[in-house]
């Protein structure tokens, strides 16, 4: 491309308003060791309140060899989850969590009602048979969340302009609240940079298995 | 009502009551020792077969307390004592746990062991594996 005609389509783009360009923020994850933590839930909450409100998709949590699987899931409010039951055993998922309390018998081949999660906060679930069985769901208020994956890193899509309160949570740390950041994402088309945010959490000792 | 049919109606109660009470006598549960003996049993019934690795594998990780205590609230169920049963029935129970008969009849004989152990007598034993024999269609899926 030509300087000139480059040129040219900068000077476009810098018409465009600035609620159009969406950023994605890069978060990476560590214990304190800064070694890479799996399955810690980001989420953004915009400061000024005004999360836009997405239709929030189906969410899956099966049953397979006497496990809920995925152990973490972070879910935005309203959104209903289902419970296939891979197993071909009965298993009873149930939650004392006030933001959803609930109980639901799941017979192999049998498809359940999915359930709808109305209450932001975290639900802790297990198996009234099967004692290991343990999930963990975040239900948030917001459409900006991911999940780190085995290298510890989690990217969120589709920000726009503004200052948020970025969540870090996970199951096995010390502060059963998290961490919070302050993120500013930047708005304008001279913005070319997408956000990283680094940040290590305490986590409780491994007791005996 | 007339006299002829009210005689009649009394007459019929006593084949209206199940197998295992004549009139007047205590239900088969309270007979057997009611909750207190049978936890025991049923916990001892329970642990030993959960414990052994020939007939063990549909207990892999369930959680024996609870197992217990919905067992007991069957047996309460149905030997007349009064409880509501709250559990799946046997079928949906044990769907897919794929149960050979030597399993099951482990576990009865756990059970008579554990009913000899806890003093119960020899007809309420027969009584109760009596009631207990027909769920084994719905068990046994091997």
């Amino acid at each position: 491309m030509s300087l000139t005609l480059s040129r040219c389509l900068i000077g476009t783009l810098g018409a465009m308003p600035a609620w159009v360009v969406a950023a994605t923020l890069s978060i990476q994850v560590g214990d304190l060791s800064s070694a890479a933590l799996a399955d810690a839930v980001v989420y953004a909450v915009p400061v000024n309140g005004k999360a836009v409100a997405r239709q929030p998709s189906a969410a899956i949590i099966d049953q397979v060899n006497k496990q809920f699987t995925p152990l973490v899931s972070v879910i935005q409010v309203g959104t209903p989850v289902s419970f296939p039951n891979k197993d071909n055993i009965r298993h009873q998922v149930y939650s004392f969590s006030p933001a959803k309390t609930f109980e639901l018998k799941l017979y192999s081949g049998v498809p359940s009602q999915p359930v709808v999660f109305d209450k932001p906060g975290l639900v802790v679930m297990g198996c009234n048979i099967h004692d290991r069985m343990l999930a963990y769901v975040q239900v948030v208020d917001t459409p900006w969340f991911a999940k780190t994956g085995a290298d510890g890193a989690a990217r969120i899509e589709g920000l726009p302009a503004g200052d948020y309160q970025v969540h870090v949570w996970h199951y096995g740390a010390v502060d059963p609240a998290g961490a919070v950041r302050m993120v500013k994402i930047e708005g304008g088309a001279e913005s070319t940079a997408n956000p990283a945010l680094k940040l290590n959490l305490e986590l409780k000792p491994k007791g005996p298995a | 009502m007339t006299k002829f049919s009210a005689a009649c109606a009394f007459a019929l109660l006593p084949s209206l009551m199940p197998a295992w009470a004549t009139a007047g006598e205590a239900s088969l549960y309270a007979r057997l020792g009611g909750e207190a003996v049978m936890s025991r049993v049923v916990e001892q019934t329970v642990a030993r077969v959960a414990s052994d690795p020939a007939v063990n594998q549909s207990f892999d990780q369930v959680n024996l307390q609870k197992l217990d205590k919905k067992i007991v609230e069957q047996i309460c169920a149905l030997a007349g004592g009064g409880c509501a049963y709250s559990g799946d029935d046997m079928k949906a129970a044990h769907a897919g746990h794929n149960i050979a008969e030597r399993e099951f009849y482990a576990l009865v004989e756990a059970m008579r062991d554990a009913l000899d152990a806890n003093g119960v007598g020899e007809r309420e034993k027969n009584e109760l594996l009596r009631l207990l024999a027909p769920m084994k269609r719905d068990v046994v899926t091997r």
